[in-house]
């Protein structure tokens, strides 16, 4: 079954960094060939956030940010 | 001077008749009249007497309904009064409870703004700190810092799941 992925980052991801992100896609889907679609939004200032079918995993700077204020 | 009987016996019959023409002519009718005028002064006596009694009567009568209006009215008063006081009491209970409900009211409607406004001040807070926050890193951040964010990133996602 297709799934629905978005990887954002703050910059476009270099070489090395698909490589890793590839590797932690997979462990989160299970399977070991994925396609996902990858955003950039220096909004997000910087880390990385995945989203699979709905589900965001969220380890931006931005969300860490308001996750501070929010405390 | 010789006296003469006969005359002076003629003078007395005729006199005796003149008193007895003027009896029946004169003094029986007015005795009639006399005994009628006495006739009608008791009646008038009577009547005043009786129109006294029923005018006492009437008195009385005026007495005791001037009473009896007067405990009617007293008792009609008195219930208007008792009627007035419970309304009274009613208007300033009505009263009393429509205040609580408009200091309630009130009360919740300053909470409620305090609220909002404090909700909105937090965000507009929040959205400075984010935006300062951002222009701030943004800025610092080098390739390499880039790198390592999305690395580190990764990792706690996966320690997430």
């Amino acid at each position: 079954m297709p799934q629905n992925i978005v990887v954002t980052t703050a910059i476009e991801l270099t070489p090395e960094a698909r490589g890793e992100v590839d590797f932690a896609v997979s462990k989160l889907t299970g399977e070991s060939q994925v396609n996902y679609e990858t955003k950039v939004d220096p909004q997000i200032i910087g880390g990385v956030r995945i989203a699979i079918n709905g589900r965001v995993y969220d380890a931006t700077v931005s969300a860490k940010l308001e996750k501070l204020i929010n405390q | 001077m010789e006296i003469q009987v006969g005359a002076i016996l003629l003078q007395m019959i005729n006199f005796g008749i003149v008193v007895g023409v003027l009896y029946f002519l004169l003094l029986k009718p007015v005795k009639k009249i006399l005994d009628e005028r006495s006739k009608k002064i008791e009646e008038g006596l009577k009547a005043s007497e009786s129109a006294v009694k029923k005018q006492e009567q009437l008195d009385q009568k005026i007495k005791e309904a001037e009473k009896k209006a007067q405990e009617k009215a007293k008792k009609i008063l008195d219930e208007a009064k008792k009627d007035a006081n419970k309304r009274g009491d009613e208007i300033i209970a009505d009263a009393k409870r429509v205040a609580q409900e408009i200091r309630l009211k009130n009360e919740l409607e300053i909470q409620t703004e305090r609220k909002t406004m404090a909700e909105e001040m937090t965000a507009q807070f929040e959205s400075a700190v984010i935006a300062v926050a951002k222009a701030v890193v943004g800025k610092s951040l080098s390739l390499k810092d880039h790198q390592q964010l999305i690395k580190q990133g990764l990792s706690e996602i996966q320690k997430a799941k």
